[in-house]
């Protein structure tokens, strides 16, 4: 199976890997053990476009321990081909749809 | 399904919501636990079985374990004790299991509860993380998301998609915080206006201070039985409706991030058990955490078209007097949102109003009360339906 881990690191290399339904063609963000849509667990790992859109953004003011000494800072979720969502933080100019890479910035999920 | 046996509340008990110096966990529940006891007038040693909920304890209390902990103050220690903990719909899920437990024939009596202790020595970024804990650690707080933080994320989606403004978001706030006036057992009794939510200081953008509940301390319990003593006592409120629903823990997970598609199942279950509709139910109490979240519950339970939410609170439709009452009680914006004790404290405002008692707040003729709790950004949700 593959790990959180595994993701993160394939992700900070460039590649985003998600497992592809055989069954009915959904991809879905691992980790996960069957498909979302039709609980095939026939899954096989591709790599998809490391690129989306803004579908949505804050600006954070009252940050979590961990970005406390960040704040404020955007964090948004990205959608990118077929439905697939990730979470990061927003290093550019945040607009909803505007187009975004997605890379990672010492083991954080960020959109350039 | 097989036949399920009825299920009265008969007694019910809370804390004043707030900050409490000196009450943990414990005593609040306590206090609380007790007043549902001697509401229901029973004896406490009839009780069968302790269902309670809580979220965050183990962190900002470094106390787990709180199921035979709370049963030990009311002298109940030889029972069965669970604490449930699903974010902030904990008491929620717990209310939820209990009624099976008594509907299956299983328990005749059992007290039913929550309890947060929030207001410590540990400061906001503490708490920050503490609920954090009920989002995705690895892709949301990882990726600096805070609940504000999730709220905001669906509130700016909701207002792109379908038109939603700060001012409606404003409105939830203004009408909660009137509503709490009411409440003597409401954390804020303070009225605020439209300007003072558009000015406060941003939290999470687009959310302002206004629009976020507070950080409370407090508990609620009730004693439930079942059809064997449901006619011994006056005034039995009957929960005809419970369903619950889930979705993926991270707004990344679902499929639309401008509803909580969790809740709409519970609602569903609930409406259909019950046999009733949206516009059967006299008034509701919605998990208002944020203020987008009353926007987008009023949609998912069925009050409003979906995307027209915040158009119902404009014109008034969810104020006490309105078509339907939402959060009469001042809600979790200025009621307080204690996390679990939330569920059953919703629950214990029912009962309030379908008994007819409460007061100031009291929604005329109220027959039929539901009640819809939230865990994490929309990952649990529960409905339960009350009828007089």
């Amino acid at each position: 199976m593959i790990t959180y881990n595994k993701f993160i690191k394939s992700l900070e290399k460039g590649d985003f890997l998600v497992l592809k339904c055989k069954k009915c063609g959904t991809l879905n963000l691992p980790p996960k053990v069957l498909c979302q849509e039709c609980f095939s667990s026939d899954l096989e790992l591709i790599k998809i476009k490391n690129e989306g859109k803004i579908l949505s953004y804050t600006t954070i003011h009252v940050p979590s321990t961990k970005f406390k000494d960040r704040a404020p800072y955007t964090s948004g979720v990205a959608e990118l081909e077929r439905g697939i969502k990730i979470t990061g933080i927003v290093l550019t100019e945040p607009e909803i749809g505007k187009k975004v890479r997605i890379e990672t910035e010492n083991g954080t999920i960020v959109f350039r | 399904m097989t036949q399920l046996r009825k299920v009265g509340i008969v007694g019910i008990g809370i804390t004043k919501f707030g900050k409490h110096l000196e009450k943990g966990s414990r005593e609040l529940f306590y206090e609380a636990a007790f007043k549902a006891i001697e509401d229901a007038s029973i004896d406490p040693k009839g009780i069968e079985a302790l269902y309670f909920g809580n979220a965050v304890g183990s962190v900002l209390e470094h106390q787990a374990h709180m199921g035979p902990l709370m049963a030990e103050g009311l002298g109940l220690r030889y029972i069965p004790a669970i604490r449930f903990e699903n974010a902030c719909a904990s008491s929620g899920v717990a209310l939820r299991d209990a009624y099976f437990a008594i509907a299956s024939g299983f328990y005749d009596t059992v007290l039913v509860g929550g309890a947060e202790k929030m207001v410590t020595e540990k400061g906001t970024l503490e708490v920050t993380d503490a609920l954090a804990l009920g989002a995705d650690n690895l892709f949301e707080y990882n990726a600096g998301l805070t609940f504000p933080g999730l709220y905001a994320t669906i509130a700016r989606a909701h207002m792109k998609k379908y038109g939603t403004t700060e001012e409606q978001l404003a409105m939830v706030s203004v009408k909660n915080h009137k509503n709490a006036m009411d409440n003597p057992n409401a954390h804020f009794h303070k009225e605020i206006t439209i300007e003072d939510a558009l000015n406060a200081r941003p939290i999470a953008e687009p959310l302002k201070l206004f629009d976020c509940c507070p950080i409370s301390d407090g508990a609620a319990a009730v004693i439930m039985v079942s059809e064997k003593y449901f006619n011994k006592f006056e005034t039995p409120i009957e929960i005809i409706g419970s369903g619950q629903g889930s979705d993926s823990i991270s707004l990344q997970g679902r499929k639309d991030i401008t509803r909580i598609v969790s809740a709409e199942i519970a609602a569903r279950t609930a409406y259909k058990m019950a046999g009733v509709t949206p516009e059967d139910i006299d008034l509701a109490e919605v998990h208002d955490c944020f203020t987008i979240a009353e926007i987008i519950a009023t949609e998912g339970l069925g009050f409003f078209k979906i995307g027209e939410g915040g158009k119902g609170v404009e014109e008034g439709e969810t104020q006490k007097d309105g078509r339907i009452p939402i959060n009469v009680s001042g809600g979790l914006k200025a009621k307080g949102h204690p996390v679990g004790a939330t569920g059953v404290a919703q629950v214990v405002e029912l009962v309030e109003q379908l008994r007819g008692e409460a007061g100031k707040r009291q929604v005329s003729g109220a027959e039929i009360g539901l009640a819809h709790n939230v865990g994490g950004s929309g990952a649990t949700a529960t409905v339960h339906i009350l009828r007089r």
